[in-house]
């Protein structure tokens, strides 16, 4: 259907791109404005995809019986320094799916990678030791030499490959049976990645003109 | 109407075979727009059974009713919404306003156009509002007219347009006095007969039949979609008044199915002189009166300025075409989840069989397990929140509408959190789901006859888009001489900028105290009639806008 393909923006952000007056996701990075509408990320992130980590059917007792409804844990990056995670609980496994994947698309947050040793090539790893914590678990990133492939347990390993890190050391503490916090925690460790002021950061950076204006 | 829809032809047709049969239903339901100029056409697949019923209800409560369209009568041009689908909501369905191609300025001349944009057309050339209502409150610069919708009320014999001006400087948006609605209420002569003459169906009916000649057979036309009788309606809307006023429906048979696929442009002028002319002749017949009125309203009215400004700032203009909100299952997101999921969707199956924790919390990772997950709610960026999300979902199935139109109704709210929201929602309404209907008491009431206030219709943010708010050529002459000083920096200081804005107007659609008393006295006065037509009355009504953030 016509009017499903195309989108007419409701923010100012969303006006803004889709007259193509912003180049590139990272002006809006940079200026932290908040990503109300998921077509903007869709617009500059074509090639993201998609991945369901899980369903499980949360319940909820009421005088009726128990009422179950289903919450959805959906990873989207484009495994090339773009990571979102949603989390969605519905009644239905078709709508928390949706839901999620739309939340997933306006929580995408951009990763820095850097090198192990010798800078050469493409970044391939975490740029130093991060670290990220939900609930009570802890996810620890060290820096891997080229090759050791992503050292971690199969849930934040998935969400390391759609970030596109290759190569990565992972420590966890806490209680790592509650995945949904660790899948949590590994995404906040992810995020530090960009909040972690490294050396060549030192640099005053000139500041530029907000995208609304 | 035009280009939009194929199936005018067919629908015009339809019409004139079923006139006949439509004389018997009350034709006090549709003050009809369409005869004038064909613009405002509504796909009410309801109002056809339902204007015999709900003629108490209607727009005269302050709850909404049950199936409510006022713009009486669906044109070919929404019949395609019709034969779609019924709207699914119980509610009365809100109609949209999408645009449709864009005016050339030079058209812009009818006043009875639904329109984005372009100059303000008074209903009464000579009684144009007073100037202050065109000037920002906030920055006393010149506001741009956003809309111009003409928007009569069933059972109502005033021709009544909205206008709606806003400020087009970035610094005016939050402040007060930056938005301004004004409703326009003018007599009209020809509904007011048609609402007498509703008392006597029958007659009309028979009369109307025998003078019309160009209405087809007689007789119900089973095959006639329901939409069909509304069109009809209002296409000869006043077929019941049609012996009276022949070229009215004369000229709207012969414009309307045939108007060009450029828009109102041709149609209107057209059939708008026809009815001008009609008014400037009793006008003429009425000896001075403008100086004789003992009323201090109208001395009132008659000393604030209505010098406009020759050029007006204006918006590029955009007709509208109305149809009525179709909600429809978003079925194509749904199908591509449940290929690629097909697995994850069996397991809904599975656990609503038997409710059996077991099975999923364990897996293959070595004793870890996701249970201990409650609910949880989702985690939104800044700004956003259940409001905007409703919004959003509620726009997508109609990205481009403009104007979203329901008297009196409920708006959809952008969010809950602002200053608006705060006034339309009871407090602490976010915290419990249940209480976030939007509630009119808070609005002022009507300061000329003490009556509530109900939301009649909102403006939406592809307006903006529409209307290239921010592009440079609104810039006045010294804006873009600093501009250029600046060197390249990018301009900023014009642009409005709002997420939605609401339009609360009087819900009895008042024509002020002393008139209706008025009314009361001079029933059968000539003179007092002939007054009372030429007279526009313009009440300022309240709006509220809602923002970003």
């Amino acid at each position: 259907k016509d009017e499903k393909e195309t989108w007419t923006p409701v923010t100012k952000l969303g006006r803004l791109v889709k007259d193509r007056k912003i180049q590139s996701i990272e002006q809006i990075y940079l200026f932290s404005l908040p990503i109300k509408e998921y077509q903007i990320v869709d617009y500059f992130l074509p090639s993201l995809k998609d991945e369901v980590m899980k369903i499980m059917p949360v319940q909820k007792q009421t005088r009726a019986g128990q009422r179950t409804r289903f919450k959805a844990f959906v990873v989207i990056g484009d495994s090339n320094g773009h990571v979102g995670l949603g989390v969605k609980c519905s009644k239905e496994v078709a709508t928390a799916i949706r839901g999620a994947i739309i939340l997933a698309k306006l929580s995408v947050i951009p990763v820095r990678r850097g090198y192990w040793g010798s800078i050469l090539n493409e970044p391939h790893t975490v740029p130093c030791k991060v670290t990220g914590k939900c609930g009570s678990a802890v996810t620890r990133l060290v820096p891997a030499p080229r090759g050791t492939g992503i050292v971690a347990a199969p849930v934040p390993k998935k969400l390391l490959q759609l970030a596109g890190v290759t190569d990565c050391y992972t420590q966890a503490f806490g209680s790592t049976r509650t995945l949904g916090n660790f899948v949590k925690a590994t995404f906040a460790a992810i995020g530090n990645t960009y909040s972690y002021l490294t050396p060549d950061l030192w640099a005053e950076t000139k500041f530029t003109m907000s995208p609304y204006q | 109407m035009d280009k939009k829809n194929g199936s005018k032809h067919s629908g015009g047709e339809k019409v004139k075979e079923t006139t006949a049969s439509l004389k018997n239903l009350s034709l006090g339901g549709s003050p009809a727009v369409l005869p004038k100029h064909g613009q405002k056409q509504v796909a009410s697949t309801n109002n056809n059974t339902n204007t015999n019923t709900n003629t108490n209800t209607n727009t005269k409560n302050g709850k909404k009713p049950k199936k409510s369209t006022h713009h009486g009568g669906g044109g070919a041009s929404s019949q395609n919404a019709a034969v779609a689908a019924a709207p699914k909501k119980n509610s009365g369905p809100v109609l949209l306003g999408m645009p449709d191609s864009p005016m050339q300025s030079a058209d812009d001349t009818d006043p009875y156009v639904t329109k984005i944009g372009g100059v303000p057309l008074w209903l009464d050339q000579d009684l144009p509002a007073p100037a202050k209502y065109g000037i920002c409150g906030a920055c006393g610069k010149s506001m741009y007219l956003l809309l111009q919708a003409y928007v009569p009320l069933e059972k109502s014999p005033y021709d009544r347009v909205v206008y709606v001006w806003a400020c087009n400087q970035r610094l005016c948006m939050r402040k007060a006095g930056s938005f301004r609605v004004i409703r326009a209420l003018q007599l009209n002569p020809e509904y007011a007969q048609k609402l007498e003459k509703k008392s006597k169906p029958a007659t009309a009916a028979s009369t109307a039949s025998a003078l019309n000649p160009v209405v087809g057979a007689s007789g119900i036309n089973p095959f006639a979609a329901p939409g069909a009788f509304d069109m009809g309606n209002a296409l000869f809307g006043g077929s019941g008044s049609g012996f009276a006023n022949p070229f009215a429906s004369a000229n709207s048979t012969s414009t309307n199915p045939f108007a060009p696929p450029s828009g109102f442009g041709v149609g209107s002028p057209v059939l708008a002189p026809a009815v001008k002319s009609f008014a400037s002749v009793t006008s003429a017949n009425v000896p001075e009166k403008q100086d004789s009125s003992s009323e201090s309203e109208d001395e009132d009215a008659a000393k604030e300025s209505t010098e406009w400004p020759e050029k007006l700032s204006s918006f590029d203009p955009h007709y509208l075409y109305i149809t009525e909100e179709v909600l429809e299952d978003s079925d194509a997101a749904k199908d591509d989840i449940s290929q690629r999921y097909s697995h994850l969707l069996a397991l809904e199956e599975s656990v609503n069989k038997d409710d059996d924790d077991d099975n999923d919390s364990s897996n293959k990772n070595g004793g870890a397990t996701w249970s201990g997950e409650t609910y949880e709610k989702a985690v939104l960026p800044k700004g956003v929140d259940k409001a905007f999300q409703k919004f959003t979902e509620r726009v997508q199935s109609w990205p481009d509408q403009c104007v979203r139109y329901d008297f009196p109704g409920t708006p959809l709210l952008f969010s809950y959190s602002d200053r608006t929201a705060q006034t339309l929602l009871p407090p602490n309404a976010t915290q419990h789901s249940k209480h976030t209907n939007p509630s009119t008491h808070r609005i002022p009431r009507c300061p000329a006859c003490k009556g509530p206030r109900g939301f009649e219709f909102q403006l939406m943010p592809n307006l903006l888009a529409l209307l290239d708010v921010t592009s440079k050529k609104y810039l006045s002459e010294e804006e873009a001489r600093s501009l250029k000083e600046r060197k390249g920096a990018q301009v900023f200081d014009i642009g409005m900028e709002w997420g939605t804005i609401l339009a609360y107007s009087c819900v009895q659609d008042c024509f002020g105290k002393k008139a209706q008393r008025e009314d009361d006295d001079d029933d059968d006065n000539n003179r007092g009639d002939a007054e009372r037509q030429r007279k526009v009355r313009y009440f300022e009504e309240v709006v509220l806008v809602q923002f970003e953030d």
